[in-house]
């Protein structure tokens, strides 16, 4: 004789909607810390791209499209810091608690 | 184009922006402030950054170094990307503690204390002195330009004068007519947006000119390019990671950075859209510097000053119009510039200069209503005609010949001290205030020592003898090569020796110095400025302020409107009704910040304090409470350890007095027994007596029987009188039986020849095991005796007739046994118990009385002889007892060294 009684099929069904609604604010507090960090890491990329001895690399008489490799990459990196950042503060940082 | 045209020109434009501040001051007052208060216009009004020298000195820089101008925007570019890290933080304490200038700022930080206030104001002035002549430089050059050939140009010195006057004017007139609570400027903010907009449209026109109509172009323009200049590697050296630094550290500590980026924040969120938008700002108004830079070089003759060529391109050209908007955007980023920058730095000079100072020798109760305000106006318009006048002396002193971007640099370095005692405030708990004062006076010191003086040339301090050998010669300390490190471009060497000694020092001193209490609770406020809103402040202790010497300060600074409704919703929240608010530590601290708005978190703390006449927590006051807390709480654990043990005593007492009580009942039961015991004898005694002299003719017979009975009686009596005597005698305790070496076969010898008789008329036998050897306890024989003779009658009583007793002896763990059994009835389990205790008796045959004192009597003597009688399980039925005592001899060797016991039997 089975002693399991299986769930009704409504209370499976709320079962499931709070296990999503669980995962979404899961996902969602997953995605701000991660955009957090990314407002981190940014900067940092940025320094070593502009500062570091990397730019040195571009730093070569060469062009394309008639402009110089250089000048391409400084401005190139800039609209990269640039944008990423509008993406990144399209959504308010602070929401999901900054503390 | 001639000067009157140029003046024209410059007067209208100044006169829009007057009415774009006096409409946005008034849309202000009337609270429709919002679209004024939008991301964009803070954004714009950031661009403040951008002044003369990207104007023109960034075009100039591009035609003698390439790419190098750029670092002066990628610095700000990289603060602005990682605004999550610094700018959030900085704006969040800014708005938490009503800062109102990066001086504010870290003298806030640094337990309000005003020394360091002074010197950063210090450090700020003289580095915005080259700024500020940097912008009038690029004025007069602009105007001298554009007026040339006209013949109608005046002498540079003069030009610059009266745009000097002209913008201290116009300061004047829109930057401190009012003293505002939270140190807000819409109007200005509001104006200086529009300038940003007209100098980013103005170079763009100039660029795109320039691409396009000037070029084919950017191939064409790149092609024109002169060889190395762009792609040499060597741009990318230390230098360019220096002043990627420098502009980096100069975006957060130029004063007016700090008042458009913090002070005038209205939101928080604002920073958001300005962490992407103004480092766009910034990419826009670099893209076209390095065509133009290109351009005039390949187009314009050799010789013309290249931080010009903004103005020049179009005008070789004979474009007019794009030279007018060109000289229009110039004198846009110079002038928001001179604006921005004197507003915050007389905010800074007022109230940490003049203010103290007026506190130290005012007598606030001695003057009228309205001084402090009218102080506060006062010393901050003559602070902005004097910055101007530093900046106007500057440029007579250098002849205004040196590039741009030269003294920009000068500038950064200078602010750039300010960097680490900030970032130390914001991120490290432990920065003291001796540590920050050490650390931005070395590395002020030494930017003026090996940049700022030596900018004059040997004009003022340092004479050109001592920058070529060193002071008295030594060369060790020559300001371009100090302690013999030469070889350096100097901005690197001022850079590397300032921010060593700077930075070293700061952790030197912070390491041996101790924060005094309130610069613990700022750093922690400013650590962690979400963890505590709104920040203790200073807390005021022994008070004696009333609320209405209070109001009359606030009514001072901060005006009557302003303060009457601070007070009013004072309390509110204190929900008083219409009284004036009551001044807890609360209320004063939001009084202290409010008025910290107006004239700085170090003189407000101090009026206050004055008012509240109230001293603050000194490290001295927290000592001695601290002393007395120390004292207080082992004066405690004194008295806990006092009161643990009188409350043991107190168990103590009353576990004794249980003990009595017990006694006491004890004896009342026992007195009860006695009497008892006594009265059934004494009863039957008087009866039959009463019975013989009462009737005479008693039958003889009868009446010996009678007289026997009362004999009977009357020894039963003796008896039980003897044991009682026994019994109280033995539980006194008073004194030891004295005991002596006995056998225990003697004393069993004994005991059965006393109670011979006695077995033999039940018709008894006695079955005796005797061990082997003899065993000789610690006893007294007579009392053993007793014991045994107590057990034996016990066991012939209560035994049936023709039964046999037995007596066993035994040793056990050093102990000698003897154990008494009868083959009775045994004693039933409800009687083991009580069968010690006086007076009870098991019943039992009829014929048995006794008095019930037989059996606690023995055990006592047991217990007095240092051994145990006690009942145990027989296993045969019937009851068993067992004497158990001390051991002398376990063997029969005791037999051969001991005398003799003699026998009875």
């Amino acid at each position: 004789m089975p002693l399991h009684v299986p769930p009704s099929a409504g209370a499976r069904a709320s079962a499931n909607a709070s296990e999503e609604a669980q995962t979404a604010a899961a996902h969602a507090t997953h995605r701000a810390r991660r955009r957090r960090e990314l407002a981190v890491i940014l900067p940092v990329l940025g320094a070593f791209l502009l500062v570091s001895p990397v730019i040195k690399v571009f730093a070569a008489p060469v062009a394309l499209g008639g402009i110089p490799l250089i000048v391409l990459y400084i401005f190139g990196v800039w609209a990269f810091v640039i944008i990423a950042t509008a993406a990144l503060t399209r959504r308010n940082l602070h929401q999901a608690s900054d503390r | 184009m001639s000067g009157n045209l140029l003046i024209a020109a410059s007067v209208l434009y100044v006169a829009l922006l007057f009415l774009v501040a006096f409409l946005a001051d008034k849309r202000a007052a009337a609270g429709h402030a919002r679209w004024l208060r939008s991301p964009l216009i803070y954004t714009l009004s950031i661009s403040v950054y951008c002044t003369g020298w990207t104007f023109y000195g960034a075009v100039g820089s591009a035609a003698r170094s390439g790419l190098e101008f750029l670092a002066i925007y990628t610095g700000p570019t990289l603060v602005f990307v990682g605004w999550w890290l610094l700018l959030r933080r900085l704006v969040r304490v800014g708005r938490e503690q009503r800062i109102t200038s990066i001086a504010d700022l870290i003298s806030s930080r640094y337990g309000k204390s005003p020394v360091i206030a002074v010197m950063v104001t210090l450090i700020a002035v003289t580095a915005a002195t080259p700024y500020i002549a940097l912008q009038l430089q690029s004025l007069t050059l602009s105007f001298e330009v554009l007026a040339r050939g006209e013949g109608g140009a005046p002498q540079p010195e003069v030009t610059a004068f009266w745009i000097a006057a002209g913008l201290a004017l116009f300061t004047i007139l829109f930057g401190t007519r009012n003293v505002d609570a939270n140190e807000r400027h819409h109007g200005v903010v509001t104006a200086i947006a529009v300038e940003a907009v007209v100098k980013l449209a103005a170079l763009v026109a100039v660029g795109i000119f320039a691409v396009w109509w000037l070029a084919d172009g950017p191939a064409d323009v790149f092609a024109r390019t002169p060889p190395g200049l762009i792609d040499a590697a060597e741009n990318f050296d230390a230098r360019w990671a220096a002043i990627t630094f420098l502009s980096a550290a100069a975006v957060i500590c130029l004063p007016r950075m700090f008042q458009v980026i913090v002070v005038e924040n209205a939101d928080e969120r604002h920073l958001q859209t300005a962490a992407w938008a103004f480092p766009l700002y910034l990419f826009l108004i670099s893209l076209f510097v390095l065509p133009i830079a290109v351009m005039g070089l390949s187009v314009l003759p050799d010789g013309a000053n290249p931080d010009l060529f903004v103005l020049s391109l179009p005008l070789s050209q004979g474009q007019d119009a794009l030279a007018l908007l060109a000289f229009l955007g110039g004198f846009s980023s110079a002038t928001s510039m001179v604006i921005v920058a004197a507003i915050a730095l007389s905010t800074m000079v007022s109230n940490h200069v003049v203010m103290p100072l007026w506190i130290a020798t005012a007598q606030p109760q001695n003057t009228s209503a309205g001084d402090v305000r009218a102080v506060l106006i006062a010393s901050r318009r003559s602070s902005i005609v004097g910055i101007l006048v530093l900046g106007y002396l500057y440029f007579r002193l250098t002849g205004g010949s040196d590039a741009l971007a030269a003294i920009g640099l000068i500038a950064f370095a200078g602010v750039a001290q300010i960097l680490p005692a900030l970032l130390a405030g914001l991120f490290w708990p432990g920065a003291t205030r001796l540590g920050a004062l050490a650390g931005v006076s070395a590395g002020f010191a030494v930017w003026a020592y090996t940049l700022f003086l030596p900018s004059f040339g040997g004009g003022l301090l340092l004479s050109a003898a001592t920058l070529a050998d060193g002071p008295w010669g030594i060369a060790a300390l020559r300001p371009q090569a100090l302690f013999g490190l030469s070889g350096y471009d100097p901005l690197l060497h001022t850079l590397f020796w300032s921010m060593s000694a700077n930075a070293g020092l700061l952790v030197l001193g912070s390491m041996m110095s101790r924060q005094n209490p309130l610069e613990r609770v700022q750093a922690a406020i400013f650590s962690d400025p979400a963890g505590l809103p709104g920040g203790a402040g200073g807390a005021v202790i022994r008070r004696s302020a009333t609320s209405v010497d209070l109001y009359t300060l606030a009514e001072r600074i901060l005006g009557r409107p302003a303060a009457r409704s601070l007070f009013a919703e004072m309390t509110r929240a204190q929900k008083l009704g219409d009284r004036l608010p009551e001044p807890d530590d609360a209320m004063i601290a939001r009084l202290e910040r409010a008025l910290a708005g107006a004239i700085g978190a170090a003189s407000a703390h101090a009026m206050v304090n004055q008012v509240a006449s109230g001293e603050t927590v000194s490290m001295d006051a927290l000592i001695s409470i601290a002393d007395e807390t120390a004292q207080i709480v082992e004066y405690s654990h004194r008295l806990e350890a006092k009161s643990r043990e009188l409350g043991e005593t107190a168990e103590e007492l009353r576990r004794a007095n249980q003990r009595l009580q017990q006694l006491g009942d004890q004896k009342d039961a026992f007195l009860s027994q006695v009497s008892h015991e006594l009265r059934t004898p004494m009863t039957s005694i008087r009866s039959f007596s009463e019975i013989l002299r009462e009737d005479r003719g008693l039958d003889p017979d009868q009446a010996r029987r009678f007289i026997a009975i009362i004999h009977e009686e009357s020894q039963r009596l003796t008896r039980l009188l003897d044991e009682i005597l026994d019994l109280s005698f033995l539980e006194s305790g008073k004194f030891d039986l004295p005991l002596e070496e006995v056998e225990l076969e003697t004393a069993i010898d004994q005991a059965l020849a006393a109670s011979e008789a006695l077995i033999a008329r039940a018709g008894m036998q006695v079955l005796r095991q005797r061990p082997r050897e003899g065993l000789v306890v610690r006893a007294q024989r007579d009392r053993l005796a007793q014991v045994l003779i107590n057990l034996l009658s016990n066991a012939v009583k209560y035994a049936a007739e023709g039964e046999r007793i037995e007596i066993v002896t035994g040793v056990e763990t050093g102990q000698a046994w003897v154990e008494i059994r009868d083959h009775g009835p045994g004693i039933p389990a409800q009687h083991r118990l009580q069968i010690f205790e006086k007076f009870e008796r098991v019943p039992g045959r009829a014929d048995v009385r006794g008095a019930g004192l037989g059996l606690p009597i023995s055990r006592e003597i047991m217990r007095r002889l240092g051994g145990n009688l006690e009942l145990v399980e027989g296993s045969e039925g019937g009851a068993v007892f067992r004497i158990a005592l001390a051991l002398v001899q376990p063997s029969g060797a005791g037999l051969q060294t001991a005398a003799p016991q003699p026998g009875t039997v």
